[in-house]
């Protein structure tokens, strides 16, 4: 037996040597390009300067045919020179002494580079612009805003972006909120005189803006699809102004739905998005810059039960020749002709059986389970009632029936 | 997955207790074997299949206990949207339990390490083509069940499946025939 422990002792030691494994993450990197078909990297930043102990985020991107996919930590990352500039796993470089490095990110078989600079200069000014469709400072209530900054350093350096560095404020007038998401996007919800602030390292720059009161109306829209129970409808807020412009505010304004049959999403990015859980019929309301827009809706018809059917539709009618279990489902069809599983949802009741021993369950997690013991025949009725559907429809009731002949 | 393999070495415990020492020469105790499989090896949520031949070599310790060895290599290639994939080796160091015959069918199972291969190149019709090939390993456990059959006093018979447990969601299934000969039995 002295030798079984040998091997044993020495199989249980290459057991525990096992699990390394040699360029795996590069093979992972492969499939990635191959089943999304990317045709090549690119890596871009706001800006390719970064601050002493500064963070900036790279993003990689994955050409395919529709456009990109941002494949940024998937990726490879590398420097040059860690000492000057260091780059994690993720793509985020932090400055670590004055000087250039070379950034290397590879993807599969692809690899592009960025030349990324740490500084330590110290800020000076901040320089704040707005985006070039925006005259004069002004913008129609209830639209965007999108604000860029960027920084003038004490060793000569100008025009370093920042719009991601910056904190974005409005430290005047109330007349809209910065988009947590999306760096420097103002969004208008009222009319006046507001001021946005841009602060960084104790430096801050301001910018004047005006939101005219000049919505006219608002209307709102449908995705096309229908409301019902089960599923979403996505919904749109157009705003037309005084002066005949036309704009889709549907993330600036609020929205609000007072029902009990759905509800609406009034947080950005799903604004507008209203879910139904039963049938009924409210009025949808959109509010911004002082006016309001309704729309009544109506979560309907496609929630209607229009039968039931067994899984399997029929059992052969056999010889009994042993004990034999046979896993019956039912499914709900509904008027818009989407059928779904309610087995568990239904009550499974035996309306006749000749065979003492063979059952029916209604047992939650195995209801419509029938086992024959012996033979016999067994008629049973399985009723269904839609509980998502105010006010209640009547029980579903459907039968089927199961024969096993003696020998 | 690492359950089955707990599992296989639960079963293989009561054939470990019966062990008995071998009677006969030991020339009788060596065998060596050929299977063809089938494998399926998945990588972080993508398969791809290989038909395998294998050759193996193994000793009895015991009654029903033996350690063995095995190599085999892919005779076939696929391809994942244009990768193309090839497994050029996989080896394996076992320990097998199996049971004594009953009308010349035993049982067995196996537990040891296993190591994988994997050439990859990108298809000549796709963007990174010409990339050059990468060769990438896979080292960890691996775990088997099966089938055997007496056929004479010196070849058996095997159908077996063999799970190969490795890191970060991959892993090869391998299903496989083939026979065991034992040479030292040959009269």
């Amino acid at each position: 037996m002295r030798n079984l422990f040998h091997v044993t002792a020495a199989v249980g030691a290459l057991l525990l040597s096992a699990c390394d494994s040699s360029n795996i993450d590069e093979l992972d990197d492969r499939l990635l390009v191959a089943t999304n078909n990317i045709t090549g990297i690119e890596i871009s930043t706001v800006s390719s300067v970064v601050s002493i102990d500064g963070t900036r985020a790279l993003t990689m991107a994955g050409t395919v045919a529709n456009g990109e996919v941002i494949v940024t930590s998937s990726a490879n990352w590398s420097s040059s020179d860690p000492t000057l500039v260091t780059v994690n796993s993720e793509g985020v470089v932090t400055g670590v002494a004055d000087g250039t490095a070379i950034i290397t990110g590879t993807l599969g078989p692809f690899e592009d580079t960025l030349e990324v600079r740490a500084s330590s200069a110290a800020l000076e000014v901040i320089n704040i612009s707005v985006e070039e469709s925006v005259t004069d400072a002004t913008i129609n209530v209830c639209t965007s805003a999108a604000f860029s900054a960027t920084g003038d350093f004490d060793d000569g350096e100008t025009g370093r972006p920042l719009i991601d560095e910056v904190t974005w404020t409005v430290v005047a007038g109330s007349v809209g909120v910065f988009d947590p998401e999306v760096d420097g996007l103002l969004r208008s919800n009222t009319a006046g005189t507001g001021t946005v602030q841009a602060a960084l390292d104790g430096i801050t720059a301001t910018f004047d803006l005006t939101v005219q009161d000049n919505l006219s109306t608002i209307t709102i829209t449908s995705d096309g699809t229908t409301l019902s129970a089960r599923n979403t409808v996505q919904y749109t807020a157009t705003a037309t102004y005084d002066n005949d412009a036309v704009a889709d505010i549907t993330d600036n304004a609020a929205w609000t739905l007072d029902a009990t049959f759905a509800s609406v999403d009034n947080t950005l990015p799903d604004k507008g998005l209203v879910t139904a859980t039963s049938t009924g019929t409210e009025t949808l309301q959109v509010d911004c810059g002082g006016v309001s827009g309704t729309l009544s809706i109506n979560s309907g018809s496609a929630t209607v039960v229009t039968g039931l059917e067994f899984e399997p539709d029929s059992v052969a009618r056999t010889i009994f020749t042993g004990i034999e279990e046979i896993e019956m489902r039912i499914f709900a069809r509904f008027e818009n002709g989407t059928i779904e599983d309610v087995t568990e949802d239904s009550e499974w009741r035996l309306n006749r059986n000749t065979g003492a021993q063979n059952t029916l369950s209604n047992l939650d997690d195995s209801k419509g389970l029938v086992t024959f013991r012996e033979p016999g025949e067994m008629v049973f009725d399985v009723l269904y009632r839609d509980f998502d559907i105010e006010p209640a429809q009547t029980f579903f009731s459907e039968s089927f029936t199961i024969i096993r002949d003696a020998p | 997955m690492l359950r089955l393999f707990f599992i296989s070495l639960v079963l293989c415990a009561p054939v470990a207790g019966q062990a008995q020492t071998l009677s006969g020469n030991a020339a009788e105790r060596f065998y060596g074997s050929v299977f063809l499989g089938w494998q399926s090896t998945s990588i972080d949520g993508s398969s791809f299949d290989t038909r395998l031949a294998n050759v193996a070599g193994g000793v009895w310790l015991w009654e029903g206990i033996g350690v063995e060895a095995e190599f085999g290599f892919g005779y076939s290639e696929d391809s994942i949207s244009g990768l193309r994939l090839e497994i050029p080796a996989q080896t394996m160091v076992n320990l097998r339990l199996e049971s004594p015959p009953t009308s010349g069918y035993s049982a067995f199972v196996q537990a040891g390490v296993a190591h994988t291969e994997i050439d990859s190149r990108f298809a000549t019709n796709t963007t990174a083509a010409g990339r050059g090939s990468l060769s990438s390993s896979l080292t960890g456990y691996h775990v088997g069940v099966g089938l055997a059959l007496q056929v004479n006093r010196w070849l058996i018979a095997d159908a077996g499946y063999s799970r190969l447990l490795y890191e970060d969601d991959s892993g090869v299934n391998l299903f496989r025939l083939g026979v065991r000969i034992f040479p030292g039995r040959v009269r």
